[in-house]
């Protein structure tokens, strides 16, 4: 489930995906987030309910990243990210969106 | 099991670190608080461990690395060197030993015993604090599942999979591949998403991921390719297998070079990119040109020293494989053969030009073969040092204290003499340990000190090397060795032995003193094997020893076994070889001193009764003898014995070459030898003739 609500000041968007996000839901998670980015200046995404996820969710996630870094703004990631979901990107083997070295990397450990 | 590395380089040195660890493991036990030796001991396992892996031996370079950690606890002086450490490593570098034969040979190599040694080993460090125990017990479980798989040898690959666009909408999913992958073996896996899109213009249904995969399997590359076998055909995967390329033990590739080499970039590209430190810096503006050409100009200087040192330095030695050797052996004795041919040829044809040149041939070849022999010259030390080992063991089992001293090790002895003199060797030092040296109790009754003594000498004499066994132990008593023959119908009753040749029974088949048989020796069979074994080279054993005071083995060894001086003889129509050594002189037998003798295969020389054999009697060569024969007068384990033969042809340079299986029964010759005009020639084993007639007379008188 994609959930996209943003707060009044217009400034923070937040993301809350629930269940299985997979390809069936590619193109709606991609035209949300679209969406939730062109008026904020920080996307929040929560991912602690996620059930399972696939390479299609990883890219469209990654994709946005990037589209957040090239505008100036910034991603949070609220709460944990769920075990399966850090196994699929590792499987996926996305180090960080930049590659390695790029401390802005979103599923780097030491992400802030 | 593939095998793609060429791993005997690392086996050689490992055999050879193991014998340098065993070495120096003994001699720590001499001098336990040795830093030095203990150092020694440390490297030689941390050179195993490391090349070990390195070849791909993981199992060696575990096992090692468990006995490297509780060393390194006795290097740092956390644990003392004790006996128990010392037996243990010993134990271990045993095992390692047999780990490596198991990959030359296939057999599986005894786990059990691992574990033990390891079980011990932790047991020793955990008198330390406790993580050093628990990283050892950790390690422990490891190794145990290490084991347990089956030993081959894993490759490392590197996967390239760019999967087609659309791949999602055939229903595949990538990463269960790449899963698939995982399952082979241990996998790198890097993402390449360069070619993402940016969000706006993302198809989120299309795959715009390519892969890198470093994967290190032991199930070679079609499994490899079974994973990907329904994927569609436009998808790219190429796979290329690392080690194939270069040896994974040399310099990893520079990474301008992989780039080029997977193409990722061209070469043209490489340059641009990497310009040199000298212009970066100056086109900072950190340094001006000239401190670079400064700074460069003495980097020059020092690599063209390097470079001057490194032609100068001369190789001191290179690593050859026993086969080759043994090749270049056989050609120089086809050389041989031939030259003596083209001795044959010249000399019938009168043209002093052929002459020449057959000269000078014959002393090229004759230079060949001795160099070509020096070559195969081993000092026998390396022999001498594996027995101490020996005789630490062995005493310990049987409960004795015996100390070994050596001499002469540096005496050098042809390659193949020194491996199958090991096992005599073996036998007999075996035999003086438990039959010779008392126990403590016993020598200190006796007035000796409670440590026995085995002292091995090898010395050069002319032709052939002795090597001899001494120990300081109870000696053989002769007249109970002539009771037992006796008793046992090897000689006849009445029979007259002086005591060397009572000495000699114990080598006879089916002897033995042992008043009980002990897993160490008294099955009697022992001995027999030694002389016959080292009859085959050629060599005889002499026996001497003093009642209470101790016995003596004396090793008589040819240096060499591919070439032998030998006398030519001719018997009817065939022609013999006589190895010369055993060659005393020649006299005549006229019919005159048979008559003298009555018949009784005698002949008197300078006042000394010689008997003789006939060769013609012994061949039942048919036809009339000539009225003049020859008698070589040969020695043979100390007696002198006639040899009748029609005529003596002179010496010849005998290549020997072996008569092969189907004439294993005909001990009376050793071999055959090819002569200059093509036929082939006998080469007789006097001492075997000599006993097989022996032999008959006995059977004959009993």
């Amino acid at each position: 489930m994609i959930d996209l609500s943003t707060d009044e000041s217009n400034s923070t968007t937040t993301l809350i995906l629930t269940g299985d996000v997979m390809i069936q839901s590619a193109s709606q998670l991609r035209e949300t987030l679209l969406e939730g980015i062109s008026e904020a200046t920080t996307l929040v995404i929560n991912l602690e309910q996620v059930e399972r996820i696939d390479l299609s969710t990883v890219q469209i996630l990654c994709a946005t990243h990037r589209a957040l870094i090239k505008a100036g703004k910034s991603l949070l990631i609220e709460g944990a990210i769920p075990e399966s979901v850090q196994e699929t990107v590792a499987d996926a083997g996305y180090g960080g969106c930049m590659g390695d070295t790029d401390s802005t990397g979103l599923w780097t450990k030491d992400r802030n | 099991m593939a095998i793609n590395i060429d791993t005997s380089a690392f086996t050689e040195e490992a055999y050879e670190l193991l014998g340098e660890l065993e070495e120096s493991l003994l001699a720590l036990e001499e001098s336990p608080t040795d830093d030095e030796i203990i150092g020694r001991v440390f490297r030689a396992m941390h050179t195993i461990k490391g090349s070990g892996a390195m070849f791909g031996f993981d199992e060696v370079s575990k096992f090692t690395h468990e006995v490297e950690t509780v060393f390194d606890l006795a290097r740092n002086k956390t644990i003392p060197v004790t006996k128990v450490l010392i037996d243990l490593t010993l134990a271990a570098r045993d095992h390692i030993r047999s780990m490596l034969d198991s990959a030359d040979s296939g057999e599986v190599v005894d786990q059990i015993k691992a574990l033990e040694i390891i079980e011990g080993l932790r047991k020793l460090a955990s008198n330390q604090d406790d993580s050093e125990y628990d990283e050892v017990a950790n390690q422990e479980d490891e190794t145990a599942q290490q084991l347990s798989e089956e030993a081959s040898e894993p490759q490392l690959f590197r996967i390239r999979f760019k999967p087609h666009l659309e791949i999602f909408s055939n229903g595949t999913n990538p990463l269960l591949l790449l899963g698939e992958l995982k399952e082979l073996g241990e996998a790198r896996i890097i993402a390449n998403y360069d070619d993402l899109p940016e969000l706006e213009n993302l198809d989120p249904e299309q795959c715009h991921t390519s892969w890198e995969i470093f994967l290190t399997t032991s199930e070679g590359e079609n499994a490899i390719r079974d994973v990907f076998i329904f994927v569609d055909d436009d998808c790219h995967i190429s796979i290329r297998n690392l080690e194939d390329q270069n040896d994974i033990d040399s310099e990893p590739q520079k990474l301008g070079d992989i780039l080029v080499k997977s193409g990722d970039i061209s070469t043209n590209v490489l340059e641009k990119a990497i310009k040199p430190l000298g212009h970066r810096l100056v086109d900072s503006g950190d340094v001006t040109p000239s401190i670079i050409n400064a700074a460069l100009e003495e980097q020059n200087a020092v690599r063209e020293k390097r470079e001057q040192k490194k032609k100068s330095e001369p190789t001191s030695s290179i690593r050859v494989t026993a086969e080759k050797l043994d090749n270049l052996v056989d050609l120089v004795g086809e050389l041989v053969t031939v030259q003596a041919r083209l001795n044959q040829i010249s000399s019938s044809r009168e043209n002093s030009d052929l002459q020449l040149i057959t000269e000078e041939i014959e002393r090229l070849t004759g230079e060949l073969r001795d160099n070509t022999m020096s070559i195969r010259m081993l000092a026998i030390g390396s022999t001498f040092n594996k027995f101490k080992r020996l005789v630490r063991d062995l005493s310990k089992d049987l409960g004795k204290q015996v100390e070994m001293s050596t001499e002469g090790a540096e005496t050098e002895l042809d390659k193949n003499v020194i491996d199958q003199l090991n096992d005599s060797l073996v036998h007999i030092i075996r035999n003086s340990i438990d039959h010779g040296i008392e126990s403590p109790e016993e020598r200190l009754a006796k007035g000796k000190p409670a440590e026995g003594t085995i002292h091995l000498a090898a010395i050069h004499s002319g032709a052939s090397v002795l090597i001899r066994v001494d120990d300081d132990g109870a000696g053989l008593d002769p007249d109970l060795l002539r009771q037992k023959a006796i008793a046992k119908g090897f000689i006849a009753s009445d029979s007259e032995l002086s005591d060397k040749e009572a000495y000699q029974l114990i080598l006879g088949a089916g002897f033995s003193m042992a008043k009980s048989v002990t897993n160490v020796s008294g099955r009697g069979v022992g001995m027999d094997v030694v002389r016959r074994s080292i009859e085959n080279l050629r060599g005889s054993i002499d026996i001497s020893s003093t009642l209470g005071k101790g016995t003596s083995f004396t090793l008589k060894l040819p240096l060499t076994l591919a070439i032998i001086e030998g006398l030519l003889i001719k018997v009817g129509e065939e022609v013999y070889v006589i190895p010369l050594a055993n060659v005393e002189e020649c006299v005549e037998l006229s019919a005159a001193s048979i008559n003298s003798s009555h018949s009784n295969d005698v002949i008197n020389v300078r006042d000394e009764i010689v008997p003789y054999i006939r060769l013609r009697d012994r061949f039942d060569v048919e036809g009339e003898r000539p009225a003049i024969e020859q008698i070589i007068i040969s020695n043979v384990n100390e007696n002198r014995v006639g040899f009748v033969v029609d005529d003596v042809i002179g010496q010849h340079q005998t290549v020997i070459k072996s008569l092969g299986k189907n004439f294993d029964h005909s001990s009376e010759f050793s071999g055959a030898t090819i002569l200059g005009d093509g036929s082939v020639a006998l080469i007789l084993d006097l001492r075997e003739m000599v006993r097989y007639v022996e032999y008959a007379e006995i059977r004959g008188t009993l």
